[in-house]
C-alpha cells in the first residue's frame, strides 16, 4: 500500500515567507574600544565643572551694599600770617584791642533810653458836665 | 489814687451830696499834689541823668539843669497853693495852670531827653575819633615798615574812616539844630518831630557802626604783612 504522501505543509510559522534579504546569520560583531573607568569619572568632573561654572556666569548677581565712605572733616589750612614789625608794639595791641571792643560799643549802646519815658497824666479833671 | 478819685468824683457827680463833694474835693487835692510830685520827681531823675551824661558839655548840661530848674519852680509853685484849695472850683481853677503849661513841660522833658540820647552819641564820636588819632598815630611811627603795596589800601581805609565820621558830625550838628529848635502847636506835634530826631540818632549810630568795621579791617591791614 502506497500510502499517499503528505502534503508538505508545515505550520505558517516554520515557513516563514521570504521578504527580501535575509541578514546573513553569520552577524560580524563590532569591536567597540573599552573605555576605562577612570577616564569616565574625569569626563563626568570635567562635565560638572564646566557646568557650575557655566551656571555661576549666568546667575544673576545679588545686589551688594557698598559701604560709603564717612566725609572726614578735615581742617583747612590756616594761612600763616605774618605779623608786622610794630604789630607787638603796646601802642598796636592797645589800638588792636580798642577797635575789637568798639563795635560791640557802638551797637550795644542805648542812645535812647526807653525808661526815661515821661509820666502820663490826664489833664482835664472833668468835673464839668 | 487816680482811681480813687475817678470812684469820688464819679459818685458826686451821680449824687451831687454834700458828702460826695466833700470827698470828691479831698480826692482832687490829692491828685493834684500827686501830679505835681510826680513831675517834679521825674524831673530830679532827669537831672542826674543829664549831671552823669559823658557826652553833654558842661555849657549842655548848664543849659538843660537850667530848663529843669525853671519846671521844677513851676511845680514846686503850682504845689504850695493846693493846701489853699477849699472848694471843687479852686481844685479846677488851680488845674488850670498846670494844663495849659503842660505842653511847655512836655516839651523841656523832650528837649532834654533828646539831648541825653545826644550825649551818648558824643561820647560814641569822641571813643571814635580817639580810634582815629591812634590809627593815624600808628601809621605816621611806622610809615617805613608798612610795605609800599599796602599803603594805598592803608590810606584807602582811613579815608573811609574819615567819610563815616563827617558824615556823622553832619547828622550830629542836624539833630543839635533839631533839638534847640524843637517846638510844636501840641503834645502830639512834639512827639512827631521828637520821633524824627531819634531816628535820625539812629543814623547817626549807624555811620560809627559802619566806620568800626572799617575800622577792623584797617587794623587787620596793618597788624599783617601779607
Amino acid at each position: 500500500m502506497n500510502e499517499a504522501p503528505l502534503p508538505n505543509i508545515l505550520p505558517q510559522s516554520q515557513n516563514p515567507p521570504v521578504y527580501g534579504p535575509i541578514y546573513s546569520t553569520g552577524k560580524t560583531h563590532i569591536k567597540r574600544p573599552s573605555i576605562p573607568p577612570i577616564a569616565v569619572i574625569l569626563g563626568v568632573l570635567v562635565i560638572l565643572i564646566v557646568g557650575s561654572l557655566v551656571f555661576a556666569a549666568n546667575r544673576p548677581k545679588k545686589s551688594t551694599v557698598i559701604p560709603t565712605p564717612t566725609p572726614t572733616v578735615t581742617p583747612s589750612p590756616t594761612p600763616i600770617q605774618t605779623l608786622t614789625p610794630f604789630a607787638t608794639q603796646s601802642a598796636f595791641v592797645a589800638f588792636d584791642q580798642s577797635v575789637d571792643t568798639f563795635p560791640a560799643t557802638v551797637s550795644g549802646a542805648t542812645v535812647s533810653d526807653a525808661t526815661l519815658s515821661p509820666p502820663s497824666v490826664d489833664l482835664n479833671l472833668g468835673f464839668q458836665k | 489814687m487816680s482811681s480813687d478819685f475817678q470812684t469820688a468824683k464819679n459818685d458826686y457827680l451821680k449824687f451831687q451830696s454834700l458828702t460826695s463833694q466833700t470827698a470828691a474835693l479831698d480826692k482832687t487835692k490829692q491828685l493834684l499834689a500827686q501830679r505835681d510830685t510826680l513831675f517834679t520827681t521825674y524831673l530830679l531823675l532827669l537831672s542826674e541823668k543829664v549831671d552823669e551824661n559823658p557826652g553833654l558839655s558842661p555849657s549842655d548840661k548848664q543849659t538843660y539843669q537850667q530848663l529843669i530848674a525853671g519846671e521844677t519852680s513851676f511845680l514846686t509853685s503850682h504845689a504850695k497853693q493846693i493846701p489853699g484849695v477849699s472848694s471843687l472850683d479852686d481844685a479846677i481853677a488851680l488845674s488850670t495852670p498846670f494844663e495849659s503849661h503842660y505842653k511847655t513841660l512836655y516839651l523841656t522833658i523832650k528837649k532834654v531827653l533828646a539831648s541825653l540820647a545826644l550825649g551818648q552819641l558824643a561820647n560814641l564820636d569822641r571813643s571814635y575819633q580817639s580810634l582815629i588819632s591812634q590809627a593815624q598815630s600808628i601809621i605816621s611811627t611806622n610809615a617805613s615798615a608798612i610795605p609800599t603795596s599796602k599803603q594805598t589800601v592803608i590810606s584807602q581805609w582811613v579815608d573811609q574812616i574819615q567819610k563815616k565820621q563827617q558824615a556823622f558830625q553832619q547828622n550830629y550838628s542836624s539833630l543839635t539844630t533839631a533839638i534847640t529848635s524843637l517846638d510844636g502847636y501840641d503834645v502830639g506835634e512834639i512827639d512827631r518831630k521828637y520821633n524824627d530826631i531819634a531816628k535820625g540818632m539812629t543814623d547817626a549810630q549807624q555811620y560809627l557802626s559802619d566806620g568800626a568795621s572799617f575800622m577792623k579791617e584797617l587794623k587787620q591791614t596793618l597788624k599783617y604783612i601779607e
